[in-house]
């Protein structure tokens, strides 16, 4: 287990790495969930005329 | 010139949400499971290699994240060019979802170079490499692009002043990498020159495989999320949203 | 045509009543090279060395901080929207406008280049490859500025988000540009950065009008 957390002396590059990347998976997947939570919630507090800005299709 | 039809429907902002909201869980769920079996298998399965020891273990978190850094500029990329031809806001939205998720890839693409070049170059940093210089100039067209979009207040403004910067800045991205490399052929001083890759075997190659594919599919599902709220910003007087936010997220 | 050299025409004068803007350029240009070796301390041979990649990023700076003029004062007034609300191809706006401030604000620059080569000890063909790189390079730096200037136009203090934007694409210019001066200081022939600077140069007359005028019409109100 130890001869694995050395990383055969590169421990010091290696685990840095791995904890920085799973760090922005977790970063990036709050993140997201966050905003789609916030954008639910500022729209939902937000009085606006229905249809206004309405989708158009266009060519 | 026309686009399809099929492309139109799947273009409709509510059909895009919901579409997007129920793929978005099985990409995100077989990304993350295909990470940890990669990360299992780069970490623990795969021998060390010969010339790099453990620290070539790097690779299999610095590879998919540079591969995503650049795959998601291009999404940016064609996302706003899309949305400048054929004014689709749904482009835009993609297009603006991505560049939040490529900046953080780029960033880590960077920091995990330079925690890979201290052990094997003996430096952090080269300035004559030219892969490391055209991933710097990604990240600050990212950041420009993000930054424009944010200080724009119209929604509809930004999205075409940011797309304009993205579009100006792929053309750009191939001048840049070219120009390094140029530029450090004839640079005297010490050059650094990566090591010779070595053959790669299998049990090498296949966790680095399963890790693009799922950093892939997690930074689809992430771009996924995010643009959903876009859309929702960018169609939120339509009744459908208002419907769609009142049930709840 | 007729109109492009109407709004040529008008971009000079309007400079030319704002003068002071055309003294400050060139001052700070003067005073941040000549604050560099003073503060460098280097010795000759190096500062020749240093020289060009020196004169050439101040030279670069010196003409983003005059950015702001080539489409803020004509969107503040409206001007701007009445220009694009006629005929006039917006690319090609662009296009006399970035080459009025190129005049105004790039080639004095140009000109007094060599002079500050000859301060930073450099001599010989340098004295001669550094004007010329500037002369082939900044116009694209203008025209790339010119770019990101349509984009930021409408933004209060816009100056130094146009910096963000132009500085990372600006990267080949200035290393062909620094480079071809190094090589003249080395004694060295300098004719390839002098070429891809020029082919540099065309690229960017033949795209950029074009993108900054899409950047107008797409930031005009």
């Amino acid at each position: 287990m130890s001869e694995f957390l050395a990383m055969g002396g590169y421990a010091a590059f290696v685990w840095p790495c791995v904890g920085l990347s799973f760090a922005i998976l977790a970063g990036l997947l709050l993140t997201a969930r966050r905003r789609l939570r916030g954008v639910h919630r500022r729209i939902r507090h937000l009085n606006v005329a229905p249809d206004e800005g309405a989708w158009e299709l266009r060519a | 010139m026309r686009l399809p039809n099929w492309l139109h429907k799947l273009a409709s902002p509510p059909h895009f949400y919901r579409i997007a909201g129920r793929i978005e869980p099985w990409m995100l769920w077989s990304g993350l499971a295909a990470i940890a079996v990669g990360a299992f298998g780069g970490l623990l399965l795969a021998p060390p290699d010969y010339q790099q020891g453990d620290a070539y273990r790097i690779i299999y978190f610095h590879v998919p994240a540079a591969y995503l850094a650049m795959q998601l500029y291009a999404l940016m990329a064609i996302g706003s060019a899309i949305g400048l031809v054929w004014r689709m806001k749904l482009a835009y939205a993609i297009s603006a979802a991505a560049a939040p998720v490529g900046l953080a890839f780029t960033g880590l693409a960077l920091a995990t170079g330079m925690l890979w070049g201290k052990p094997m170059w003996g430096a952090y940093w080269s300035w004559g490499d030219a892969r490391l210089t055209s991933v710097l100039v990604m990240f600050f067209l990212y950041l420009g692009y993000m930054l424009l979009h944010a200080s724009l207040e119209e929604r509809s403004t930004a999205d075409r002043a940011a797309g304009i910067l993205a579009v100006v800045g792929v053309v750009n991205l191939p001048i840049i990498k070219f120009s390094v490399e140029w530029w450090s052929s004839l640079h005297q001083g010490p050059t650094i020159s990566r090591l010779a890759a070595p053959a790669i075997t299998w049990d090498m190659l296949w966790p680095l495989l399963v890790m693009i594919v799922g950093a892939v599919l997690f930074s689809l599902a992430v771009t996924l999320t995010r643009a959903r709220a876009e859309v929702l910003l960018r169609e939120r007087g339509a009744r459908w949203v208002r419907d769609v936010v009142a049930v709840g997220a | 045509m007729r109109i492009w050299l109407i709004v040529l025409q008008h971009e000079f004068l309007i400079y030319f009543k704002k003068w002071i803007h055309i003294i400050i350029n060139i001052a700070f240009f003067l005073i941040s090279t000549s604050l560099f070796s003073i503060v460098a301390g280097l010795e000759p041979e190096l500062l020749a060395q240093w020289g060009a990649g020196v004169i050439w990023v101040v030279a670069f700076l010196s003409m983003l901080l005059a950015m702001p003029l080539l489409f803020q004062p004509d969107r503040d007034d409206g001007t701007l929207d009445l220009m694009l609300l006629s005929t006039v191809d917006p690319a090609w706006l662009a296009l006399a406008k970035a080459g009025a401030n190129w005049c105004v604000f790039g080639l004095p620059l140009v000109i007094l280049s060599p002079l500050l080569a000859a301060s930073y000890g450099m001599e010989g063909m340098a004295l001669l490859v550094l004007p010329a790189t500037l002369a082939l390079g900044t116009p694209a730096l203008i025209l790339l500025a010119a770019v990101a200037a349509a984009l930021t136009a409408g933004l209060r203090r816009g100056v130094g988000l146009l910096a963000l934007l132009v500085l990372p694409l600006s990267l080949p210019v200035l290393l062909f540009g620094v480079r071809g001066t190094e090589l003249a200081v080395d004694g060295l022939p300098a004719g390839a950065p002098l070429m891809m600077l020029g082919a540099f140069l065309l690229v960017a007359v033949g795209l950029l009008p074009w993108a900054a005028g899409a950047a107008l019409r797409a930031t005009a109100n």
